[in-house]
């Protein structure tokens, strides 16, 4: 994966159209599940996520040489949402609430993915809505992105204590709501598989 | 993505003092340490190394560890979140319709405009050549090689929670579900390529009749010359499955105390034909696949649209499509007209359809369908 990852970003920054668009391939669906982490506005994901990618091309050639194109991407993806966000309460952008279509695809979309999940995971899954925006990027980008714990300071520009620390009050929340929910431990059902 | 986390010095060293401080840890603290949530999410052949002989030193964390992994695995899940899936392509498209191309690709922008357009379609599968070629032959550092006797094992085992493809040594296929182990000797050296497998696993097999491919699950041998099929054998569940896809393969029970040839009690499966294998009652039953997959295209038959056809044409085209035994009284069906083609629909639909047109029922019996009949007036 280094030596693939290296040689497309080799080629991309040569202007390779073809590595561009598997950049793009390969990374996409993670940064939307990231994006939807961040927020539930889906324009402002779906905008930053082109802007990103419309920078990366036009700029490839100022761009310097990365050993990771994904943790660029995740860094500069959150640095556009975060910075649209504030540019949107400017603007009193309307809440995204207010786009009942969207309401629903998105339901409908989480839905189906519920019907494949295991009890477990479709309870803890209601116990992470439960948590601050903070708390369930962190635990997605560590458990489910798989970045460790420096990356994730230097992402969201906090210490590697604060990312500790985040996490592990995210645990003992979890708990509490699994337990108020009748899960008597985290993983009742499936810890011995 | 790979920081120094790895313990220095691991050529069969294991550095024993990073696992002294393992051995006071509660469950949280290898839920919030980096070298474990690594290695659940993306372990290798180190890091197995490394906790499996941590927990033979410290088996009194064995309940910590295995609580943590499962917490970590749950976590990983559950903290994904739907997306919905027409942003992809939207996003895509927005892209390639501001793109300014390289100054020097200038004259090519009309056809790059067109060509990006269509690389959607087409990103799938080169996607998988360039991103999973590295799954293909195994990792090398998913291969754990141990000596036994002077021959070399190597161990194929999928961590992860979706399933994986490997190249096996002959070039055969093998796709691994979640939690499934395969073993066999190092370049399959010897007169047969044999393997054992606990888990779940398809397999695609090329084409060697003089070196049979043979899966060992359990009790359970499953025997190729060159096919596709698939095995269920999970330790903790009371039959084994096997599964064919094409080609033909034998099944029979491992040889216990008698001499004489086990194949020989064993039982053929044809081409969408399954077995299972109670392991209680050391039976086999032959049946059908849950949805059986043509075999050869319709369309290649010479007919495969019907109108006011008899029944037994129709059925005899069925045959050839699945390869599967269809059995049937000619004369008594010979009456009976329908119209129908074989293009849309799976097999048990169609025979439904056409046991109902002609008030029949079809049972399936050892691996082939009954189809029971009056005279249509």
């Amino acid at each position: 994966m280094q030596t693939t990852d290296s040689q497309l970003w080799e080629s991309f920054k040569k202007g390779d159209q073809t590595a561009f668009s598997l950049i793009y391939e390969h990374y996409i669906d993670e940064l939307l599940t990231y994006g939807y982490r961040i927020t539930n506005n889906r324009q402002l994901i779906k905008d930053s996520i082109q802007d990103l990618f419309l920078h990366l091309w036009n700029s490839r050639e100022r761009l310097s040489e990365t050993d990771s194109i994904r943790f660029y991407l995740f860094r500069s993806l959150r640095n556009r949402i975060l910075r649209n966000i504030e540019n949107h309460k400017e603007t009193h952008l309307p809440d995204i609430t207010l786009y009942p279509g969207l309401a629903e695809l998105s339901f409908e979309d989480s839905l189906i993915a519920t019907e494949q999940e295991s009890a477990t995971t479709a309870s803890l899954k209601k116990a992470i809505d439960k948590l601050s925006r903070r708390q369930q990027e962190v635990i997605q980008l560590r458990y489910h992105h798989n970045f460790n714990n420096e990356q994730i300071a230097e992402m969201m520009h906090i210490s590697n204590q604060s990312v500790r620390n985040l996490l592990s009050r995210s645990l003992h929340q979890l708990r509490e709501y699994l337990e108020l929910a009748g899960w008597l431990l985290f993983c009742a059902i499936t810890c011995y598989w | 993505m790979s920081t120094n986390l790895h313990p220095s010095g691991l050529e069969g060293q294991i550095p024993v003092d990073m696992q002294k401080k393992y051995a006071t840890f509660l469950t949280d603290d290898f839920i919030l340490d980096d070298y474990f949530v690594q290695w659940v999410n993306t372990p290798d052949l180190h890091s197995n190394l490394f906790w499996k002989d941590f927990l033979e030193r410290y088996p009194e964390q064995q309940d910590n560890v295995l609580q943590a992994r499962t917490i970590v695995q749950n976590l990983a899940v559950a903290s994904k979140n739907g997306v919905p899936s027409q942003d992809k392509t939207e996003i895509w498209e927005g892209i390639v319709s501001q793109l300014t191309p390289a100054p020097r690709r200038i004259r090519h922008n009309a056809w790059f405009r067109l060509a990006a357009a269509a690389s959607i379609v087409l990103i799938s599968a080169l996607v998988y050549q360039v991103f999973m070629s590295p799954h293909t032959l195994p990792d090398s550092s998913e291969i754990q090689k141990t000596s036994a006797t002077n021959l070399t094992f190597e161990t194929l085992a999928n961590y992860d929670n979706t399933p994986k493809e490997y190249q096996l040594p002959d070039l055969s296929k093998v796709i691994l579900q979640p939690g499934g182990i395969i073993r066999f000797v190092r370049n399959f050296d010897g007169p047969v390529r044999e393997l054992t497998l606990s888990g779940e696993a398809f397999f695609d097999v090329t084409k060697n009749p003089e070196k049979p491919f043979i899966v060992k699950a359990n009790q359970l041998v499953t025997k190729v010359l060159g096919t596709s099929f698939s095995v269920k054998a999970r330790e903790e569940s009371l039959n084994i499955t096997v599964e064919v896809k094409t080609g033909k393969v034998t099944v029979f029970t491992a040889n216990k105390d008698n001499a004489q040839d086990p194949e020989t009690k064993g039982m053929i499966l044809r081409p969408n034909q399954k077995v299972e294998y109670i392991k209680s009652e050391e039976k086999m039953t032959r049946s059908l696949v849950r949805d059986p997959e043509p075999q050869i295209i319709p369309e290649t038959l010479e007919v495969f649209e019907f109108h006011e056809a008899p029944v037994p044409t129709i059925l005899e085209a069925m045959k050839k499509i699945y390869q599967i035994e269809i059995l049937y009284d000619k004369e008594v069906l010979a009456g009976c007209l329908l119209n129908t083609s074989l293009t849309n629909e799976t097999l048990f639909q169609k025979l439904d359809v056409i046991c109902e047109a002609i008030n029949a029922t079809y049972k399936v019996v050892d691996g082939e369908i009954i189809i029971n009949g009056k005279k249509c007036s």
